[in-house]
């Protein structure tokens, strides 16, 4: 049996462990509220913008052709990885990186592999894959200028045919309880659905069709790329918060077994003493 | 007066709907040149650089934003700005604008490579925009 000493230095270090895991979840939460309703307010102009998108594209009566839009041979594809810079955040990164190797899995031609978050990089370099670029994980808050370098980036080799497809993969948000990794496609874009009906609202543009899409494009893959982030930092939040306030609970758990423990051989030992104490006592009034 | 009717107008960033109002026009910076939008105006879409944006509330008072890089929507509901900043006159802190121009003109003249020479020129427009805003407000007033 551990004896007293061992069992209350057991509970001071769980006690500790716990006060650690609550700090953990509570600032979680914190930060979890900030990415939700950044996520939320994001939403509006995004709808919006890709509102616009399509009917610039569908009031150029479809002929609008932009390298961002085209479909080309493929040669070389990318994998842009959102995960997280640190652990400790249950089954966030596992979940994230599964897909991606699912994904690496599936492809025929060579993957660059561009990574946002240490954990996603570290990975992928342990396994041999090269890591052709490697991005710091906005880990507070996203900025949209932190953003704009990476989609720049991205774009930039795009354009000098680096790579033909460009994907991202990043753990979209459903709930607090839930997040799903998702690889979805990046580059070239989607074009909108309703591209072969005729125009809605003839729009006059301003500049012309071909230089707005240069702006607007870049500016949409900047939109998307941000949403992947924001969502991706409010996924991770959730998952910390969830996995902290089991681990506080756990703690708790085994503080309240520990402490029963100790009472018991607390009372043990009292008997013991009791027990020696009566029968010292028993023995002197026997001889008595 | 030719001016009075009003339409709805709004400017929407990524953080939030910055405004909403009923205007009686707008002249904004565009990519090509300043335009103005009255009340009726055809569907309309033109690229925004950064810059003043200006309109006039109904009561004939006019109101300033510096606006960054963007578009301006007109439909037939409303008319939108959708920009990557927007700021009012009394949030442009005018020293710091002030530093980040001369920054920006610094870096302008030691030519650096492209992508550099972009971002240098971007900010220095920023910092034009704020401080022209901040600017037309002392006037106003």
């Amino acid at each position: 049996m551990a004896s007293l000493r061992d069992i209350r230095r057991r509970i001071k270090g769980v006690k500790n462990i716990r006060q650690v895991t609550r700090a953990m979840n509570m600032i979680a939460a914190a930060r979890l509220r900030r990415a939700q309703s950044k996520a939320l307010s994001a939403r509006p102009y995004a709808e919006r913008l890709s509102e616009i998108l399509q009917d610039v594209v569908t009031s150029s009566g479809g002929a609008a052709r932009h390298p961002l839009m085209a479909d080309r041979p493929v040669k070389n594809v990318a994998l842009v990885l959102i995960t997280a810079d640190r652990g400790l955040c249950g089954p966030f990164n596992a979940g994230i990186l599964r897909e991606a190797q699912r994904f690496l899995n599936e492809q025929t031609v060579p993957v660059e592999i561009i990574t946002v978050g240490r954990k996603g990089r570290d990975h992928f370099q342990r396994l041999g894959y090269k890591i052709s670029q490697h991005f710091p994980q906005p880990s507070r808050d996203v900025h949209l200028e932190e953003v704009g370098n990476i989609s720049k980036r991205i774009i930039a080799d795009y354009g000098a045919a680096k790579y033909d497809k460009v994907y991202l993969g990043y753990a979209k948000f459903v709930s607090v309880l839930r997040s799903e990794p998702t690889v979805i496609q990046l580059l070239p874009l989607n074009r909108p659905e309703t591209a072969k009906q005729g125009p809605k609202t003839a729009y006059q543009f301003e500049p012309d069709v071909e230089e707005l899409l240069d702006i607007l494009l870049p500016q949409y893959i900047e939109v998307l790329a941000y949403r992947a982030l924001v969502e991706s930092l409010a996924s991770e939040q959730a998952a910390r918060m969830v996995a902290m306030k089991a681990a506080t609970d756990s703690a708790s758990d085994m503080i309240t077994s520990l402490t029963r423990e100790y009472n018991g051989a607390r009372q043990g030992s009292i008997t013991t003493a009791l027990l020696e104490v009566v029968a010292g006592a028993d023995a002197l009034a026997k001889k008595e | 007066m030719a001016d009075e009717k009003t339409f709805p107008f709004e400017i929407l960033t990524l953080q939030n709907l910055f405004l909403r109002e009923e205007i009686r026009f707008v002249i904004a910076p565009g990519q090509e040149g300043v335009f103005e939008i009255l009340a009726h105006h055809a569907p309309f879409v033109f690229a925004l650089k950064p810059g003043p944006l200006r309109m006039r509330l109904p009561d004939g008072q006019d109101q300033y934003v510096a606006v960054g890089t963007g578009f301006l929507v007109v439909q037939k509901e409303r008319t939108t700005v959708l920009t990557r900043s927007a700021e009012r006159p009394e949030e442009i802190d005018v020293e710091r604008a002030r530093r980040a121009k001369e920054r920006a003109e610094q870096r302008l003249q030691q030519k650096s490579a492209d992508f550099e020479m972009a971002r240098a020129e971007a900010s220095l427009q920023r910092a034009l925009a704020r401080l022209k805003v901040a600017d037309y407000a002392v006037v106003a007033k």
